[in-house]
């Protein structure tokens, strides 16, 4: 989810957390603080940079990019997700006639 | 938001004195804290509120660390390493003035020492301040050199020491001592020539 959100242009923690909770509609609600050790794994996976810059607002945030290797990162997790997807609709079908 | 930032500043003093996460980290959370805080703010909660839902949000120090720590598993033993450094830094000035000493002071003494006419012109206290350089000369440098690996492998580190204005005052302090000892140990020595 997060480097999904990061393949749309650079952001901060702040917002993806807002990101996603909106995106989900309030129904994937994080600790907040639990996304951050996920962003430092992503970085040092290579999948990710960061840098700290001062926004329009005045506020100092660390914002994240998503690097070369983290797009075809998420290019390989959409594919397993897909295939995941087909599968799992193919085998509810039947259930969901049944129903 | 006078008293939202100021709970925020007293837990990320609080968060720091702990030692669980890097001042990075910590002012990473701190700046989304304030951004939450802001908008519960914004919402109607009073900043009392706003801190106490940010906080729980924020998640318990403890896990944060856990979850830091799973990410990045080297990262506990290079923070060790860095401030078992700074450590052993604030030492420099003491250990350059005991290699002083030992090189070109402690010989003058030790050779007068051995001589018991100006053993008796060195008398008790400076009999006791050569035998005291002595061993620092030969004990004291490799006990310091074991303690710095005693502390760094053990002891949790402080976030004291990941500040620089500490190894700094660290070193002015051991450097002074060593400086005051060293001046001690010259005088001696001139007084035994």
């Amino acid at each position: 989810m997060v480097l999904a959100i990061l393949s749309r242009g650079e952001s901060y923690g702040y917002a993806i957390v807002q990101e996603i909770r909106e995106v989900s509609d309030h129904r994937i609600v994080w600790k907040d603080g639990m996304l951050y050790p996920l962003l430092r794994r992503l970085e040092k996976q290579g999948l990710v940079e960061s840098s700290w810059r001062i926004a329009e607002s005045g506020k100092r945030r660390r914002y994240y990019r998503l690097k070369e290797d983290g797009l075809e990162a998420l290019a390989r997790q959409r594919e397993q997700w897909q295939l995941t997807n087909r599968v799992l609709t193919s085998l509810w079908e039947p259930m969901a006639c049944m129903s | 938001m006078h008293v939202l930032n100021r709970e925020i500043d007293r837990w990320r003093a609080a968060f720091e004195r702990t030692g669980l996460c890097s001042r990075d980290e910590i002012e990473e959370l701190a700046s989304h804290f304030r951004e939450e805080g802001e908008a519960l703010v914004s919402l109607g909660l009073s900043e009392e509120e706003a801190f106490a839902v940010g906080r729980m949000r924020i998640g318990d120090p403890g896990e944060l660390q856990a979850e830091y720590v799973a990410a990045d598993r080297g990262w506990p033993w290079r923070r060790r390493l860095a401030w078992t450094g700074r450590y052993a830094l604030a030492f420099v000035p003491a250990i350059l003035c005991f290699a002083l000493v030992a090189w070109k002071v402690y010989p003058v003494l030790e050779a007068r020492t051995l001589e018991l006419d100006d053993a008796h012109r060195l008398g008790a206290w400076g009999q006791a301040c050569a035998e005291w350089f002595w061993g620092v000369h030969d004990f004291g440098l490799p006990i310091l050199a074991l303690g710095l690996v005693v502390l760094g492998t053990t002891r949790k580190p402080s976030s004291r020491l990941h500040d620089w204005s500490a190894t700094a005052f660290g070193v002015v302090v051991n450097g002074s001592i060593a400086v005051t000892l060293t001046l001690v140990a010259i005088v001696l020595a001139i007084m035994v020539r």
